[in-house]
């Protein structure tokens, strides 16, 4: 009984608002400050790469936004299928709050990427494998997000995104793996493995907390966003009063 | 309609029988994403070059890339008609496992449309300039992938049931999750036409069609459940 | 400790400056943009529950 209470506080809208609320700013905090730490390690500490010399310091913003955008499918996933088993209203708020930030960082490692290929491979586009998955991915983001906007009725929005976000959860393993299929029969010879050196430990720790760095940020990007829409979603409770302090 | 003691395999004969009855009383539905395709495949010689031989490099990405769009627009006739005049909503009440009759809607469809479509895929393909001996090969992975590809669509028709426009909708849920079809089919299509062995890229094709049939026709009805609500 | 000489070798990046920083923009404006679209969105969810209870209570 006892170790089920957390799970009912997790569907209980005050409650999640009230812990993003008291959290979200912490999370935030330590996000900066790591990112501050990491982005001064990165671009000053580190030593350049014996090959790509100063241009691998992109791998600092790119790698991280990279991941990011995958964990935060996989978390929009997770809360969608979450939502539907147990039809938990929070969850369904918590995957309309991933799917713009998850999009904006697909962008990220895109524009990224494509600026650390004109040096290395002499092009701002290539069909690299990660490349293209990570393009597929932001099509797949925009798929879900035009369903969220295309129906009007909200339950209907929330429950039918849900649905579209686990197939394409299941999705992403096949994509990866048919894109790297795909690639490695078609060898261009220039290819070359972005962020794969050997990694010197003064360039892997500012990357690895460069990596926590966008995960706490994420949470605190997240609970903020998890706010508005619960707020919005539950305009009528009686909790809302108290929340927001009206009169 | 379908009485209660009616078997779900019963229940799945009589929607394929209905669907199948229905169409052939329709035959310009089943005619039109064949003449488009037919239509995309010539518009390719005409932007491209007459020439043979740059065609039949060109041949498995133009029957490829046709053959998908010319299965999304086949996909609008999936759910929608039966969803607008209420059909969808008996089966929904009907008792019997609406996976089970969605699923026997999407095996119609894909024998009214895709399998259509990839034995008619050697015309376009001979005016390609692809051998008759790959001919074959080119039906195969056609008939494979765009029985996967009507699997992954009747998810992708069934979630935008309630969506304003779900033509253009459909296409921009359904294209990017049938990356992996278009992969491995138009690979199996290009080892076909250079007299290569088509297994492996059809294996995994296959692979990808038993995925769907397993986790397909469950989301497809939860999709519809949604829409009907 | 720095693995530059000067402020001006910093900049340019072993000649890759128009590429890293192009990056480090593109990266860290979304994650402030972010940032700030959640603390906005919050915003306005507040004044939009707060209106709605001035105008209920």
């Amino acid at each position: 009984m006892a170790t089920w209470t957390w799970f009912h506080r997790l569907g209980s809208p005050p409650h999640v608002y009230a812990f993003a609320q008291r959290w979200a700013k912490w999370f935030g905090a330590a996000a900066a400050l790591s990112m501050l730490v990491a982005v001064y390690g990165g671009l000053v500490l580190a030593p350049p790469d014996y090959q790509q010399k100063d241009a691998f310091r992109i791998v600092y913003v790119h790698a991280p936004a990279a991941w990011l955008s995958l964990m935060i499918y996989t978390t929009m996933a997770v809360s969608a299928a979450v939502a539907l088993v147990w039809r938990m209203k929070v969850a369904h708020a918590a995957a309309a709050a991933c799917a713009p930030v998850g999009a904006w960082f697909t962008v990220v490692a895109l524009g990224t990427g494509m600026l650390w290929g004109k040096p290395m491979w002499g092009a701002y586009w290539v069909w690299d494998p990660r490349l293209t998955s990570e393009l597929v991915l932001l099509f797949l983001y925009f798929g879900y997000m035009g369903l969220r906007a295309g129906i009007e009725d909200p339950v209907k929005a929330d429950k039918a995104s849900a649905v579209l976000a686990v197939v394409g959860v299941v999705n992403v393993p096949i994509i990866k793996f048919s894109v790297e299929w795909w690639n490695s029969l078609h060898q261009t010879a220039t290819v070359m493995q972005l962020g794969k050196p050997t990694m010197d430990s003064r360039m892997l720790w500012p990357l690895l907390l460069m990596f926590l760095a966008f995960a706490l940020y994420f949470i605190a990007v997240l609970l903020t966003r998890l706010r508005a829409e619960l707020l919005r979603r539950e305009r009528n409770a009686s909790w809302v009063r108290e929340a927001v302090g009206a009169a | 309609m379908t009485t209660p003691r009616t078997s779900a395999l019963d229940a799945a004969r009589l929607v394929a029988l209905r669907d199948l009855r229905l169409a052939f009383r329709k035959p310009s539905q089943l005619l039109q994403p064949l003449v488009f395709f037919m239509i995309v495949a010539t518009l390719f010689p005409l932007s491209l070059t007459p020439e043979m031989s740059r065609l039949r490099d060109a041949a498995p990405g133009v029957l490829w890339v046709g053959a998908l769009l010319s299965s999304l627009l086949a996909l609008e006739f999936l759910f929608r008609e039966d969803a607008q005049d209420g059909t969808l909503e008996q089966f929904a009440l009907s008792g019997q496992s609406l996976t089970g009759m969605l699923f026997a809607k999407t095996c119609t469809h894909w024998l009214l449309t895709g399998l259509p479509l990839a034995l008619i895929a050697p015309v376009a393909a001979g005016a390609l300039g692809v051998p008759g001996d790959a001919m074959p090969g080119v039906i195969a992975s056609l008939a494979l992938g765009s029985f996967a590809m009507s699997l992954v669509g009747a998810v992708g028709a069934g979630l935008t049931l309630g969506a304003r426009r779900g033509g253009v909708l459909l296409s921009l849920l359904t294209l990017p999750l049938a990356v992996p079809i278009l992969i491995f089919g138009a690979r199996a299509t290009e080892l076909a036409i250079g007299g290569g062995n088509i297994a492996p890229p059809l294996y995994l094709l296959g692979a990808i069609a038993v995925l769907g049939l397993t986790l397909a026709p469950l989301a497809a009805a939860a999709a519809v459940r949604i829409g009907l609500e | 400790m720095s693995s530059f000489a000067s402020l001006s070798d910093f900049l340019a990046m072993s000649g890759y400056g128009k590429y890293v920083w192009p990056c480090m923009l593109l990266g860290f404006g979304v994650v402030l943009l972010n940032a700030w679209l959640a603390v906005r969105a919050l915003a306005d969810a507040r004044r939009e529950a707060r209106r709605r209870l001035e105008m209920n209570p």
